[in-house]
């Protein structure tokens, strides 16, 4: 390592552009189901999992703060930190990565879920919903439906995290708009995913995208 | 075959009340919900068979007449006193009771494109299936848009 910089680059855009879409989208996703937009409803959902993909391969393959590697800990770790014993490096906090992992986990459910689920007339569904009994796809809308509850109250808490280190004086809402942070320490700035990572992780995006919408065809939806 | 089996156990339900009854719904409600979750049920056979081509029509015949058995059936799904005033879970609205004639008309529709729809499906064209089909969603929504509240 050469020059050590005091405002490095922490976040890597397709980490931004994932976070913000999918908050985005989140609120698309609400809407357009209050608002009885089924079609619209079922395209925020691929859009979701298509960026969902994305995330998941970032994971392996992104920068160093994106990666899974590099932030899930285990318990021991996230006690620890807790408890003050631990100093967090750069990226996700211990605890942090819990939130993110559970996040993840909830909206990967959430939109598996949406695929197979049908409303209560037999309209409106996911288009894998042909595939699955009325019972079954009834089932599953309801469960979709405490998916919503479960994700909406994971992002208060992700909400009220923040909230919570803006007041002791940290803001963590800049750096993931700009991606970068300005540091008191020197600290060497997290490895950069290769170019064709992000080739790769556009290209499979691209490639669920587009299949879910194949599928939705195949189920003669909107 | 299934048709008659759905009819049959849809019927029941009605005779045996809360048989199989939503959690927290009772009597003519429940009744109802079983009802109108047996037509549900109908209407996902139809539009699923129906988008299989030649090989999904022995499947919407069936479906078609299911609907069409379980339509007329709506006549007796909403006695006074199985609104929401009872306190009991439901979906429909007090407006079915306050506006009997326009809640009527609608029914009727229901139940008339229903009838028309066994009678297309029965001839085996199943474009022409298509389009009564897409009418009898119309008049699903058209009550359930006025009727019936969201979940």
């Amino acid at each position: 390592m050469g020059v050590q910089p005091t405002r490095i680059r922490l976040w890597d855009g397709p980490v931004r552009l994932i976070h913000w879409s999918i908050a985005g989208l989140l609120v698309v996703s609400w809407w357009t189901q209050d608002h009885d937009l089924m079609s619209w409803h079922r395209r925020s959902g691929y859009a979701i999992a298509a960026l969902l993909a994305f995330r998941l391969f970032w994971g392996v393959f992104g920068s160093q703060t994106a990666r899974f590697s590099s932030f899930i800990k285990g318990p021991r770790a996230v006690l620890a930190y807790v408890r003050g014993r631990a100093v967090a490096g750069l990226g996700h906090t211990p605890l942090g990565a819990f939130s993110v992992i559970a996040l993840l986990a909830a909206l990967i459910a959430q939109v598996g879920m949406g695929l197979f689920a049908i409303d209560e007339e037999g309209f409106e569904s996911g288009p894998l919903a042909r595939f699955v009994s009325f019972d079954t796809a009834r089932a599953v809308a309801g469960a979709h439906e405490w998916g919503f509850r479960i994700i909406l109250a994971l992002s208060v808490l992700h909400i009220a995290a923040i909230a919570w280190y803006a007041l002791k004086g940290k803001n963590l809402i800049g750096p993931m708009i700009t991606g970068r942070k300005r540091l008191a320490l020197d600290m060497p700035e997290p490895a950069r995913a290769k170019a064709w990572a992000y080739v790769a992780g556009v290209v499979l995006a691209a490639a669920v995208f587009a299949l879910l919408l194949w599928l939705n065809a195949q189920a003669h939806l909107g | 075959m299934v048709s008659k089996l759905m009819v049959a156990a849809v019927g029941l339900v009605l005779c045996g009340g809360t048989a199989l009854a939503h959690e927290g719904m009772t009597g003519a409600a429940a009744a109802r919900g079983a009802g109108m979750k047996a037509i549900g049920a109908a209407n996902k056979g139809i539009f699923d068979s129906l988008n299989k081509g030649d090989d999904g029509k022995a499947d919407v015949q069936a479906n078609a007449a299911t609907m069409a058995a379980l339509a007329p059936q709506t006549a007796k799904w909403f006695p006074k006193g199985s609104g929401p005033e009872g306190g009991g879970k439901t979906h429909a609205k007090p407006d079915i009771w306050l506006k009997p004639a326009e809640f009527e008309a609608k029914r009727k529709a229901f139940v008339a494109q229903a009838v028309k729809l066994n009678a297309v499906a029965k001839g085996g064209d199943m474009a022409a299936t298509r389009a009564e089909f897409m009418a009898l969603r119309g008049t699903c929504k058209s009550c359930h848009d006025q009727f019936k509240a969201d979940d």
